[in-house]
């Protein structure tokens, strides 16, 4: 068989396993759901901004491999940013995050924490 | 059955040698005389019923052939039988048909377990009336609670819709029990056959129930084609929801009259290659023998749900045993999400379904977020299960 090294790499797999700023924040300024009705991922960020940038953040709900990691690296990488530079994440730096290449098919697991995390900025 | 004698028989097989097939609950392949026929038809082409010349005649000809193939195959009236685009066209028809019936004192019942496409149209019409929308609950091993069934439907319930097997799990439905309930309140009612048509013998005036809807491309045949099987008497009686072209009698300038059945349905130009590649499709059905097809799927089924049951992580959502012959098994494991699976399989040419299959309502009913489904069909073989397993036992190994 062919078991696709390329995209399931033990770097995915293991922030799949055991999720970074995975569950409930306690303390938390905004929260914004996001789905992927084509896969049933499901997702939910909190998040605590201070003076504009992000000094905590946490994701919560569940999904594959991809949404998983995704959301574990990029909850990761946006604390300590301001809005703006939260804007400025695109599509290409998630890739990179990811160290995967990533298809059509995957693209919304890949993008579906960065979209939230947006969308819970521009809603707040 | 001689899987392999049928298997050649279909087009997608020949380019695609190592082509493992498992999502037939979601579109099965076309047999090549149904293919042929939509290239005849585009060769040959014209619109129906109202041409003067040969090309115009013939396609009318077939056109109504496939009609009459589709009713014979249903034990129904040729022009109880309207084509529409699919089992969500039909189903979408309907709801707009009874809407006028429906009073705000009422209320419509259907299961937990429905497709969004019986669902959603329903739904909508619940909103628009101000009537109540219930559902039927699910009973332990995922079988319909007929106690649920007796509590929802009473003197107040004025349509019961629920499907014949469902997409999700395999399950099929207690039908003949339903309409009896629906029919002791005077409810109208309907099935969503969509994933009953190959293997169950429906026979229209048996089954006594209102409206049928199902597709064509879920039994071989092609896209954008389906029936929606309604009583003459009521559709005589009710308003057409859409309409244009063939389907009136006379227009003025204020006000229009419909013509008879089945053409009150059917606004616009149909789908001819659509109806005439589906009677081939039935066709071919009635060729194999819906006996042999239910045999067939049955056995494969089985032989899917005992080897993914034995695999410890798997846990398969459907009762043991039961319902094999809808051809669906819906399983999950608890280290690796349906979308991974889906997607790794896909790599290894073997097609399955990963998601919520439309039906989100049922999927938050049972706990889940998604589930992988195999679904099984007259061309598949052990093998084709032995090498899905295989896949799946490696996936467990590495996540």
């Amino acid at each position: 068989m062919n078991f696709p090294d390329e995209v399931y790499r033990e770097f995915i797999l293991d922030h799949y396993r055991d999720p970074a700023n995975k569950g409930k924040l306690e303390d938390f300024d905004f929260k914004q759901e996001g789905l992927n009705p084509h896969c049933g991922d499901r997702i939910e960020v909190f998040l605590e901004l201070e003076q504009g940038k992000v000094t905590d953040i946490s994701h919560d709900g569940s999904g594959c491999a991809i949404s998983q990691a995704g959301a574990s690296l990029i909850t990761e990488e946006v604390k300590g940013l301001n809005e703006q530079e939260i804007k400025n994440i695109t599509k290409e730096d998630m890739v990179e995050l990811l160290q995967i290449p990533v298809d059509y098919t995957r693209e919304k697991c890949a993008m579906l924490a960065l979209q939230t995390i947006k969308k819970a900025l521009d809603e707040k | 059955m001689d899987t392999k004698k049928i298997k050649s028989q279909f087009p997608v097989f020949k380019d695609r040698s190592n082509l493992v097939y498992l999502d037939n609950a979601a579109t099965t392949q076309s047999p090549k005389q149904v293919v042929d026929t939509l290239g005849d038809y585009y060769k040959n082409k014209s619109n129906v019923h109202r041409g003067f010349y040969n090309l115009a005649i013939d396609a009318t000809k077939k056109y109504e052939q496939a009609r009459q193939t589709v009713a014979d195959f249903i034990s129904a009236e040729p022009k109880e039988v309207v084509f529409t685009s699919g089992t969500t066209d039909s189903l979408n028809n309907i709801a707009r048909i009874l809407e006028p019936e429906i009073e705000s004192s009422d209320n419509i019942v259907i299961t937990i377990m429905e497709h969004h496409a019986n669902l959603i149209p329903w739904q909508q019409l619940s909103k628009r009336v101000g009537c109540e929308l219930r559902y039927i609950e699910i009973g332990r091993n995922y079988e319909i609670d007929l106690k649920s069934a007796k509590k929802k439907i009473d003197e107040n319930t004025k349509v019961v819709s629920f499907s014949y097997i469902s997409n999700a799990l395999g399950v099929e439905l207690p039908v003949e029990k339903l309409i009896k309930l629906a029919k002791k309140v005077d409810a109208y009612t309907i099935i969503d056959a969509a994933q009953a048509m190959t293997s169950k013998k429906i026979d229209i005036k048996d089954l006594g129930v209102n409206f049928l809807a199902f597709s064509g491309h879920k039994i071989f045949g092609p896209t954008g084609i389906g029936v929606m099987h309604g009583r003459g008497e009521l559709l005589n009686k009710l308003e057409p929801p859409k309409f244009g072209g063939e389907m009136i009698e006379k227009v003025e300038k204020q006000d229009s009259s419909w013509a008879d059945l089945p053409a009150k349905f059917e606004a616009g130009t149909p789908n001819i290659a659509g109806a005439i590649g589906l009677g081939k499709a039935i066709d071919f059905i009635e060729n194999l023998g819906q006996k042999n097809i239910e045999n067939h799927q049955a056995k494969i089924t089985k032989y899917l749900a005992e080897q993914i049951n034995s695999i410890e992580e798997v846990q398969v959502h459907r009762p043991d045993n039961k319902y094999l012959d809808s051809g669906i098994v819906s399983f999950t494991i608890s280290s690796a999400h349906p979308h991974d699976i889906a997607d790794i399989l896909g790599k290894n040419n073997i097609c399955v379904r990963a998601g919520h299959h439309c039906t989100m309502p049922l999927m938050k009913e049972l706990g889940l977020d998604a589930t992988v489904r195999a679904s099984v069909s007259i061309y598949n073989t052990k093998d084709d299960i032995d090498q899905l397993v295989g896949v799946v036992d490696e996936i467990i190994k590495r996540f």
